[in-house]
């Protein structure tokens, strides 16, 4: 049985299924449930319960702080306001001594403040939603004895998680060495836990409607991060061939030198980054450099605005930990979707075609001033710093980022980009290519926009493709109007494995990818010939329909892994 | 006893999440009992649920009320917080 989901970390897993009971309570699990205990004995447990549950979230934001940096651990520590405050704690108290069981007291009153916030219009009390139904199971779990945690920390062998839902402090949790796949009935590619499981590497399919009904505790299942499936008890010659690709990429020799195709052509692999703690990562994954450093997280994870001074700080440790690599910054790219502490953003009808990436920081001078200030600083330091900006749509937006840049930094010794993800600018990429240092194309956003589909929209899996012929088609003019100006590609297309060959044959020469799939991305360029593949990158370019594309990969597939 | 005194929120995340978690942080240090009060809606200051269901946003005028031994501190220190200036346009 196939179950049809949203990709959200690449990979393929082979695992035994352990399905996490849903963000829901087995009230039959609480002892009082049957025999109810006097009012001082639930206080009594509950009192217990809550303790237990802050030494967890305590211990859990410790070992995220370690494993994947301070800002993930902020969003945890946040939840241990909510054990001691008067607005949860007060009610659950008061329908205790109402006569509730402490389970079902703890449990309607979580939910009722979730329900109450998630209704809310904001997406920063909706996170709080999710945060408090977080904590409330948490400490339901420890009352009824099914705690979550225990069940996750308790794994052995090969194990894929299936859930509902996976809460933040559910994913910070897994233990990468026994959790090879996650399957969720819901989420999106940007919700936290798909965030996390792509910083861990551990292979994710989101959204897999039907998860729960047809898939039960200790079913095989095999997890296909990258096309967004989960098959449950799937054929045995699926599962030689996952365990095949899942073993090919676990035991890949980390490749620290530049690679180059078979016939000599070099090929620059890259990683992505939010944090340093990734640039570190990435560098010992063998990443070549990182081609897009996110700087947004930053902002988001913070109490307030970062000012000049913590920014400098922070970017220097990210080009300290790229030793000497080439790190090129992507300056704040937000928009009324993504919050940022200290920065108001407008809510808009339509935020993707809105007051985001280089039109907020234009607006927003102040803030943008800071950070190129603290980017002149960083590179003032460190060699092979660059800085490109986001979501520019035309000259008009460089003349006046650099007429910024002229004010506020007029010695800033970075190269200076341009991400190409608003068509206009790669219709212009010629012009543009003339007045930058280099383009760097977002393939994500370039896609949804040249084929107006969101890719997180299940209904529109069938459109949002980085292989149909217009966006194909797009990426081979971009690369010829850029002439001899750098161009990297930084999107996830640069991720899937089937489009590597035919990016490579199209002429792309530097991608950036997430730092788990470098050693795997330079194995595979050592085994192209880049000759053979541009023949067919051609042929591609004359595609009229996906199907015509998809003929063609498998032709590529054909030639550079025969099977 | 109780000393009181009313702010315009000016910054443009209104009393948000994490600027909320700060500020019942800081009001959980004080003795006494504070509340910001909303068009005639009171929240208790030491609880980051009942700030946050209070929705207040850039513009809105609240009122902070400190009653107890350290009032006085605990109400300058918090209008402090309030008032800390926010994001603002640099002037060229």
């Amino acid at each position: 049985m196939m179950l049809h989901g949203i990709g959200a970390s690449p990979g393929t897993a082979v695992g035994r299924l352990v399905l996490l009971g849903g963000i829901d309570v087995d009230m039959d699990g609480d002892p009082e449930t049957a025999a109810p205990g006097s009012v001082e004995d639930s206080l009594a447990r509950l009192t217990v319960a809550i303790a237990t549950s802050r030494e967890e979230i305590v211990a859990i934001a410790a070992a995220a702080r370690d494993r994947i940096g301070a800002e993930h651990a902020a969003i945890v520590e946040a939840q241990l306001l909510v054990l001691d405050d008067p607005e949860w704690y007060g009610p659950v108290v008061d329908a205790i001594r109402a006569g509730a069981t402490p389970t079902a007291a703890a449990w309607a009153t979580s939910q009722e403040i979730a329900d109450l916030l998630g209704s809310l219009e904001d997406p920063y009390l909706r996170e709080r939603s999710a945060d408090i139904l977080d904590v409330g199971q948490r400490v339901v779990g420890h009352l009824t004895g099914s705690s979550r945690a225990e069940a996750l920390s308790d794994l052995s062998g090969d194990v894929v998680i299936g859930a509902h839902e996976l809460t933040p402090t559910d994913t910070l949790g897994l233990d990468p060495d026994v959790v090879r796949g996650i399957v969720t009935e819901v989420g999106a590619r940007t919700s936290h836990a798909a965030i996390l499981a792509r910083q861990l590497g551990i292979p994710a399919v989101v959204g897999a409607t039907g998860l729960l009904e047809f898939a039960n505790n200790g079913n095989l299942v095999v997890v296909d991060g990258d096309a967004g499936v989960c098959t449950v008890n799937p054929e045995p010659d699926l599962v030689d061939r996952a365990r095949a690709d899942a073993a090919s990429r676990a035991g890949r020799v980390v490749l620290r030198q530049t690679v180059t195709t078979s016939d000599g052509i070099p090929v620059l692999v890259y990683a992505n980054a939010s944090s340093p703690q990734d640039v570190e990562r990435a560098v010992r994954w063998g990443a070549d450099g990182i081609g897009l450093f996110r700087t947004e997280f930053f902002f988001m994870q913070s109490q307030s605005l970062p000012d000049e001074e913590a920014q400098a700080a922070y970017y220097g440790a990210a080009a300290e930990a790229a030793g000497g690599r080439p790190i090129t910054f992507r300056t704040l790219d937000v928009g009324g979707d993504k919050p940022v502490p200290g920065l108001h953003v407008e809510a808009e009808e339509n935020p993707f075609l809105g007051v985001r990436g280089v039109r907020l920081t234009l607006a927003h001078r102040r803030v943008f001033d800071d950070q190129l200030r603290a980017l002149a600083r960083t590179a003032a330091r460190y060699a092979n710093v660059s800085v490109m900006v986001p979501m520019v749509s035309g000259l008009e937006e460089l003349d006046e980022v650099r007429a910024v840049l002229e004010e506020v930094a007029p010695a800033a010794a970075f190269r200076f980009g341009t991400m190409v993800e608003v068509p206009s600018v790669a219709v212009l990429a010629a012009e543009m290519a003339e007045e930058v240092d280099f383009l760097s194309v977002g393939t994500n956003d370039l896609t949804a926009y040249l084929l107006a589909a969101d890719r997180g929209n299940k209904h529109l899996h069938y459109l949002y493709t980085e292989f149909h012929p217009a966006v194909l088609r797009v990426l081979h003019q971009i690369l010829v109007g850029a002439g001899t100006t750098p161009v990297s590609v930084c999107g996830e297309v640069a991720g899937d494995p089937r489009s590597l060959p035919l990016l490579v044959g199209l002429g792309f020469r530097q991608l950036s990818v997430s730092g788990p799939l470098v050693p795997e991305i330079k194995a595979r360029i050592q085994r192209l010939d880049s000759v053979g593949i541009g023949r067919i990158a051609e042929s591609v370019l004359r595609a009229r329909r996906h199907a015509d594309v998809e003929a063609a990969l498998e032709e590529l597939s054909a030639l550079v892994e025969p099977r | 006893m109780s000393v009181s005194s009313s702010v315009v929120i000016t910054d443009p995340l209104g009393l948000h999440a994490r600027p909320a978690a700060q500020f019942v942080e800081k009001a959980r240090t004080f003795a006494s009992d504070v509340t910001l009060d909303k068009d005639g809606t009171s929240a208790n200051c030491k609880s980051l649920l009942s700030i946050l269901k209070l929705g207040v946003t850039q513009g809105t005028e609240v009122t902070v009320t400190a009653s107890g031994d350290d009032e006085q501190g605990a109400l300058d220190a918090l209008l402090a917080l309030l008032q800390a200036e926010p994001e603002a346009e640099r002037s060229p």
